[in-house]
């Protein structure tokens, strides 16, 4: 693997971004979002901590939609305007090309996430003066690196579907549908159909909580809060542990109560990013 | 209703006037002094003359008056004309003569006139002079066993007040205060059945006494000193009336005996927002009774959660005893800065204590705003970087 040509079209890639009004775009709604959904909640409660005032709720159903934008155009754009074949008449593989891609998007969802969450806390600490301790930022810093590990799970599903689709408007709308299934709907979905298949209403039985499992959104919500699912009408069961948000614990403690949702934050992404990585390399890619 | 300084101008029994009769009158009231408008009332004893043995019976009435006046004779608040006296019976009559005088009578000296004619013997005649004098001084007096009481601003205090009648007629007297401060707030109190009831006028049986209660609230932050007022009883149709001179102490260091008390750990405390701290309060029954159903309330402040951390009331607090708690008061995130005063105060059943007071000063973290500040900066430095590194065509 050509390490210069990778950067090379991670560099092309997030230039592309940067130049884009899109970028703009994204980067202001994600900051809002961010803030908002902060800053609000900042205003109301009284509780004692900084971490306590994010609504890592509405974080969790929007997020995801900053990935699938910068993914879903990433393969599909290149390929109905013919800058991929054209690349190709360089002296770099595909493996360069699909990793230069993945690499500078990722670079970019990492920037739009650290930025936004910067900004929105500290605009947030700022405005309401309050006392932060070196423990709230540490989570805060753990809440950014959660929040990018599940954001690049949609920006790779988002990348996977835009090597297999034929149009833009083809691969926008099969990630809006993935992110209203597994994001918003996907709790309520599950409850409805647990309980026409076996009429089991309860939100805890043992069905309903293995199926969550399926769900990124189930994962990122018991590590940061604890929560079995933020989706609309979803599953409203809570962990003992209130997830990384959750003070009265260490991190060691957290660590151990929440292994497994924090491994799967960690592997699927990377799982995801070798499927996405063999099917660009095994797809037809040419007009 | 008779007013005035009743005076006898006749001591000694008067008999008949006649040289022969079966019934005899004495009295020994044959004058007053009113006030116009008044009803005064004049006690006659009439018995048996010298035959003893037979029956006898007389008739009253009032010979002259003045014009405009009324008068009749009454037993027993019955008006009567004639007295009837069973033979072998030698019990005296008490009957009562009563004149009232009209609204509108003019000061002078006048008189009434009645015949007593017995059924047997000579017509009695009796005098009776009725001075209507409205400069009359009132035959009344007032007098208290406490005329100085000392107290803290704020701090209710009652002075036990006595209304004597000296008249033998019932009298209405009004009552008022003269020369009170603005910052005294006054009202004369009745008690029935352990109940208080607010007084301004007051119906005195003759010859007859009164206690009165009366309660002076002095303002909040009343500056010390002594605060000078009369208590003033005016009879109803008199110009004058008889005053009281009572003193109210103000001594805001005045130590007081509070049956229940409430002290705190601090009186100061330092919030950021969003951050809280635990206060500690302790209540304590300093009195000889037990309280029961003690309460803890907390006064609501902008911007401050103050949370009690005890479940309800206290059923009963034993002489001595005291109860401990904690709350925890929490600076809300959208609290402003500033210094804002939390009261407590413990309520029971039977008493409640003084208002236990914290100072809360809410300011923003400097730290924070820092910290804040650093995480903008950094956000704005790493925008800067990306963009000069992956933003060059």
């Amino acid at each position: 693997m050509n390490n210069k040509n990778i950067f090379v079209i991670a560099k092309k890639e997030a230039n592309d971004y940067l130049h884009d009004s899109g970028f703009l775009i994204i980067l202001s709604i994600c900051t809002v979002i961010i803030f908002a959904s902060t800053y609000i909640p900042a205003s109301m409660t009284t509780a004692t901590t900084v971490l306590s005032s994010i609504n890592v709720k509405m974080i969790s159903q929007f997020i995801p939609l900053i990935g699938i934008a910068l993914g879903f155009n990433t393969v599909v754009k290149e390929r109905i305007s013919g800058s991929l074949n054209v690349l190709l008449t360089h002296p770099v593989y595909r493996d360069n090309i699909i990793t230069g891609k993945i690499v500078g998007t990722i670079l970019v969802l990492a920037f739009i996430i650290v930025f936004s969450v910067l900004v929105s806390t500290g605009a947030v600490i700022i405005f309401y003066g309050r006392a932060v301790e070196y423990m709230e930022l540490e989570r805060i810093f753990i809440l950014t690196i959660f929040t990018f590990l599940y954001a690049c799970i949609y920006l790779f599903i988002s990348v996977f579907i835009s090597i297999n689709v034929k149009t833009s408007s083809e691969a926008l709308i099969y990630n809006i549908i993935i992110w209203l299934a597994t994001c918003v709907l996907f709790g309520s979905l599950l409850k409805t159909t647990v309980f026409i298949l076996t009429e089991q209403t309860s939100v805890d039985s043992v069905l309903i909580m293995q199926l969550l499992n399926l769900s990124p959104i189930h994962h990122y919500a018991q590590a940061i809060g604890g929560s079995a699912d933020y989706g609309f009408g979803g599953v409203n069961a809570k962990a003992a542990i209130y997830g990384f948000f959750d003070t009265r614990y260490t991190l060691t403690q957290i660590f151990n109560e929440f292994w497994v949702n924090i491994v799967i934050l960690i592997i699927t992404p990377i799982i995801l990013l070798v499927a996405t990585f063999i099917t660009f390399l095994r797809k037809d890619i040419t007009l | 209703m008779i007013i005035g300084v009743t005076f006898c101008l006749i001591l000694a029994s008067s008999y008949a006037s006649a040289d022969w009769s079966s019934v005899c009158v004495k009295n020994q009231i044959t004058g007053k002094v009113v006030y116009p408008g008044d009803i005064v009332e004049f006690p006659i004893t009439i018995e048996k003359g010298y035959n003893g043995t037979d029956d006898s019976w007389c008739t009253m009435l009032v010979k002259s008056k003045p014009e405009g006046w009324t008068a009749g004779f009454y037993e027993d608040n019955d008006q009567i004309t004639n007295i009837f006296f069973p033979e072998d019976e030698s019990d005296p009559v008490d009957v009562v003569l009563k004149v009232k005088t009209p609204q509108n009578v003019s000061d002078g000296i006048y008189s009434i006139w009645v015949d007593i004619k017995p059924d047997d013997g000579d017509i009695i005649s009796r005098e009776f002079a009725i001075t209507v004098d409205t400069k009359a001084e009132p035959n009344i007096e007032i007098y208290s066993s406490t005329p100085g009481i000392e107290t803290r601003s704020n701090d209710p205090v009652k002075y036990l007040l006595t209304l004597e009648n000296k008249y033998d007629h019932r009298i209405t007297v009004n009552l008022d205060t003269i020369g009170k401060s603005e910052n005294l707030s006054v009202e004369f109190l009745q008690e029935i059945d352990d109940e208080e009831f607010r007084l301004k006028t007051l119906s005195l049986a003759a010859n007859s006494q009164y206690d009165i209660l009366m309660g002076v609230k002095p303002s909040i932050n009343l500056t010390d000193g002594t605060y000078s007022f009369k208590v003033q009883a005016v009879p109803e149709n008199g110009g004058n009336g008889v005053s009281l001179n009572l003193n109210l102490i103000i001594n805001n260091n005045l130590e007081t005996e509070e049956m229940l008390t409430i002290s705190q750990s601090t009186s100061s405390l330092v919030l950021n927002p969003g951050s809280s701290k635990e206060i500690y309060v302790t209540l304590r029954n300093n009195g000889d009774e037990t309280l029961t159903n003690i309460d803890l309330k907390v006064q609501d402040v902008t911007g401050i959660t103050a949370e009690v951390r005890s479940f309800g009331t206290i059923d009963e607090l034993e002489p001595g005893e005291s109860w401990d708690t904690s709350i925890e008061i929490t600076a809300r995130a959208d609290a402003s800065p500033g210094t804002k005063d939390l009261l407590m105060r413990a309520v029971s059943d039977d008493a409640q204590s003084q208002d236990g007071r914290v100072e809360i000063i809410v300011e923003k973290s400097d730290s924070g705003g820092f910290i804040g500040i650093g995480m903008v900066v950094v956000s704005i430095l790493l925008l800067i970087v990306i963009v000069r590194k992956f933003g060059r065509r």
